[in-house]
């Protein structure tokens, strides 16, 4: 089953995973240190024994060929707390295999960004597959239907979900919205984590569907953050990559719940922090499981699509949303996402108003 | 808001251990006024007698005793004395099916460990059963460890934060079985993050013995130099603890010599805010001193790799690397820049480290998963916590009355449930002078 590898071309290899942890850092504010060891110890351990990985452009792989869309579905600190036993993903894609009834070619990550990024390239490896060089959504939104795939017209299911005690749901709804509700209600059993493999398709119409080269930028951004360098030039190298910009630097002063209205069965209920800007401006960030919205005095300047990421200054490492304390100092970055978020279809997807912000995003005024 | 604790004059003498040199520096109102170097080797009695004669120190007076071991754990554990000697047993769903995540990733708790053990079992985030324990199991690990001879086990179970309940059942299995062994629940010491729950387990494990024979001797040598007087030992977030909650979680003292030596350095430079620069294991990095008080974290060297990478939960002064990301001059906040002192301290690091320890108070830290529907739960929830971290602090030798919140946190857990929330607080309070306090309810409350 295993595709022959390529003599040449772009791989992942055990020196890359330091980086590939960093860069699913910044794509991602909500991931803390508590799983990185771990991580990064079994995933340089397991790419040592099996040799690199294979990081394929989709058009280079064969259209007819089929491919799935991996990652963690829930939280990271449920996955810190009740940790894998490894074979979660096997179990998922091989289950998978056998419902669709045809083999997998190649797997990539559903989202490039938070553990999600790392967990498709231990699959990859276990599996002896190749890893496409693609993504779902450039970062991590909450739900699993707010993919480019989705927007393309491919179905999340039939998506396979397998828990840390080995147990396996398999889904199959004909309604991605519906698919996202019914994997969360399974994830509520399962331990508040799952492998998570979904979006069976052709590589071809993956390909039409995914946002290629994700997972090569991700490792680039993760190397320039494990380079020793100031913030600014920080920034700079960032925006070369990314188109970063800084927004604001700025002391958070304060942190509220609950502070918009909210659909509760989305992860995570809304947050707002607060942050003392120097310079004197006033910055609000609107939190769920990303940063959803940054005003600064009272002016909605950056919302979802963009990543609005956190840099804690002191520390020189991305801030994760989870351990944000008043009296952290911390530059407030922006990156804009890929083009087809800010369509019509895409805003209404994953825009302000799916987060109760009845304002246009920044820029579509 | 509760008023701030009273900061009395008061006399300490201040040891620090390295196990290099046992260094004793006699502090009056935040300054040393005396030091004296000591052989690693001496008699905690005459290192007392010999300070108090540098001390000037009128006998009807009380004396405050603080003990900083930081130092001398860290070369306890370097040098291979605590090596393999704790037994751990996970208690998780299933045993894990690739090698690499059998065992603890740090190279540095798995010397700790002689034997490890998997049982069938687990709860997730919220403490909900994932798996029912599997009790033919514990039993024949406990069998197992028995026979094997063991003395020290740690129990970790996934989820055991929110709910130890399959953990005490393990524990009484093993306990059961095994006797006199010094059992260590992972629950008990709160945090988040399995991994870490068991570095810090397998940590206090392997310390327990030689820690409670350090802090018993020193302990007997005060009560015999300077009957009725306080000691305190230095913890891991740079407050206090009293001798008897440290001996029985001897973990929460690792690293306390570096959080110490940021205060110690603040101090004298007569700053309550700054950053200080330190030598360290992992070369010249940066920390942070907030209203009195080391700025700290949970997974603070979680980031860091070599001999400072370090998973625990207890609370750790947060380092970075100097120079790694400098305030730019030309920067638009170069203002505020300016106005931020940087010290690079020239006093040898244990006299900032028995300065800084004397300058602390006793404190408390915690940190939990809570869920909330509403803002009136939320406050229940702060409320719950305040009262608790504030307990703790008390038993941690805070004055009655003087305890209070310094820092509190309640924020939402990205991709959980709405309505998940990671609170953590610390508490600080005034010693309390001229006497000891054995709070024996310290023993049943968590955390801490």
């Amino acid at each position: 089953m295993s595709p022959s590898r390529p003599a040449s071309g772009a791989q992942i290899t055990a020196a890359d995973v330091a980086a590939l942890y960093a860069g699913a850092n910044f794509y991602s504010p909500s991931v803390g240190d508590t799983t990185r060891v771990t991580l990064i110890d079994w995933l340089t351990g397991l790419l040592g024994e099996t040799g690199p990985l294979p990081l394929l452009k989709p058009e280079s792989m064969p259209a007819t060929s089929w491919c799935a869309a991996l990652c963690i579905l829930g939280s990271g600190a449920a996955l810190a707390d009740l940790p894998p036993a490894g074979d979660e993903f096997v179990t998922a894609v091989r289950t998978l295999e056998r419902t669709i009834d045809r083999p997998l070619a190649a797997v990539y990550p559903l989202a490039a960004a938070t553990v999600s990024a790392l967990f498709p390239v231990i699959a990859a490896a276990q599996l002896g597959l190749p890893l496409l060089d693609c993504d779902g959504m450039g970062r991590a939104f909450a739900q699993i239907n707010q993919t480019t795939m989705f927007l393309a017209g491919l179905s999340v299911s039939p998506a396979v979900l397998t828990g840390a005690a080995g147990e396996t749901f398999t889904l199959t709804s004909p309604n991605s919205e519906r698919a996202d509700v019914l994997s969360r209600s399974a994830l509520d059993v399962l331990g508040g984590w799952a492998a998570f493999a979904a979006y069976p398709a052709s590589i071809g119409d993956t390909a039409r569907g995914a946002s290629r080269g994700n997972v090569s930028r991700l490792l680039e951004v993760g190397r320039l953050l494990l380079e020793p360098m100031s913030t600014d030039l920080l920034v700079n190298r960032l925006s070369a990559v990314n188109a970063t910009r800084r927004i604001a630097r700025g002391r958070i002063v304060d942190l509220e719940h609950l502070t918009r209205p909210a659909d509760l069965s989305v992860p995570t209920h809304p947050t707002s922090a607060v942050l003392d800007e120097v310079g004197g401006a006033i910055l609000r960030l609107e939190l769920r499981s990303e940063i959803v919205a940054a005003f600064v005095d009272g002016v909605l300047t950056a919302a979802a699509p963009d990543l609005i990421s956190l840099f804690d200054v002191r520390s020189g490492r991305m801030a994760a949303l989870d351990s944000l304390e008043n009296g952290d100092l911390l530059d407030v970055l922006v990156t804009p996402a890929d083009a087809v978020w800010y369509s019509p279809e895409g805003l209404a997807l994953v825009g302000p108003s799916v987060h109760h912000i009845p304002l246009d995003h920044p820029r579509r005024r | 808001m509760s008023e701030a604790p009273v900061h009395h004059s008061r006399t300490v003498l201040a040891i620090v251990l390295d196990g290099e040199e046992v260094c004793g520096v006699t502090v009056r109102d935040r300054s040393i006024v005396a030091h004296r170097v000591f052989d690693p080797d001496t008699d905690p009695s005459e290192i007392l007698a010999a300070l108090a004669e540098t001390a000037d120190h009128s006998p009807s007076d009380p004396v405050e005793v603080t003990l900083t071991i930081g130092g001398l754990l860290t070369a306890l554990l370097s040098d291979g004395s605590t090596d393999a000697g704790v037994a751990v047993v996970r208690i998780v769903p299933r045993p894990a099916s690739d090698p690499r995540l059998g065992r603890n990733p740090r190279p540095r708790v798995e010397r700790l460990v002689r034997n490890r053990f998997s049982v069938q079992g687990g709860c997730d985030l919220f403490g909900r059963p994932v798996s029912a324990l599997d009790v033919a199991g514990v039993q024949e690990v406990a069998r197992q460890v028995a026979a094997l001879g063991i003395d020290s086990i740690a129990v970790v179970g996934s989820g055991s934060t929110a709910h130890p309940h399959q953990e005490r059942q393990a524990a009484d299995i093993l306990q059961a079985r095994c006797g006199s062994a010094r059992i260590i629940l992972a629950g008990d010491l709160g945090g988040q993050g399995f991994v870490a729950r068991e570095s810090t387990a397998v940590h206090d494990a392997a310390l327990f013995e030689p820690v409670d024979r350090l802090l018993g001797a020193w302990e007997s040598a005060v009560a015999r130099i300077f009957p009725g007087s306080t000691t305190h030992v230095a913890r891991s977030d740079g407050g206090l603890s009293t001798l008897s909650w440290a001996r029985n979680h001897p973990v929460i003292l690792l690293s306390s010599e570096l959080s110490t030596t940021l205060l110690g350095a603040a101090a004298d430079a007569g700053l309550d805010a700054c950053r200080v620069r330190i030598h360290t294991h992992s070369g010249q990095l940066e920390g942070e001193v907030r209203d009195r008080l080391v700025v700290v974290g949970t997974d603070a060297w979680a980031s860091l790799d070599g001999p400072m990478g370090w998973d625990l939960v207890i609370p750790q002064a947060e380092l970075s690397t100097v120079f790694a990301h400098p305030w730019p001059t030309d920067h638009p906040d170069r203002d505020e820049a300016a106005t931020e002192a940087v010290v690079e301290p020239t006093l040898h690091r244990n006299l900032l480290a028995g300065l800084g320890s004397a300058v602390s108070a006793p404190s408390a830290w915690v940190d939990e998963v809570a869920y909330i529907t509403t803002a009136e739960q939320l406050t229940t929830l702060r409320e719950d916590v305040r009262t608790r971290v504030i307990t703790l602090a008390t038993a941690n030798g805070a004055a009655p009355g003087s305890a209070r919140v310094v820092e509190m946190s309640a924020i939402a857990m990205p991709f959980t449930p709405a309505g998940t929330v990671r609170i953590t607080a610390r508490a600080t309070g005034s010693p309390s002078p001229g006497r000891r306090l054995v709070p024996d309810t310290a023993d049943r409350v968590r955390a801490g």
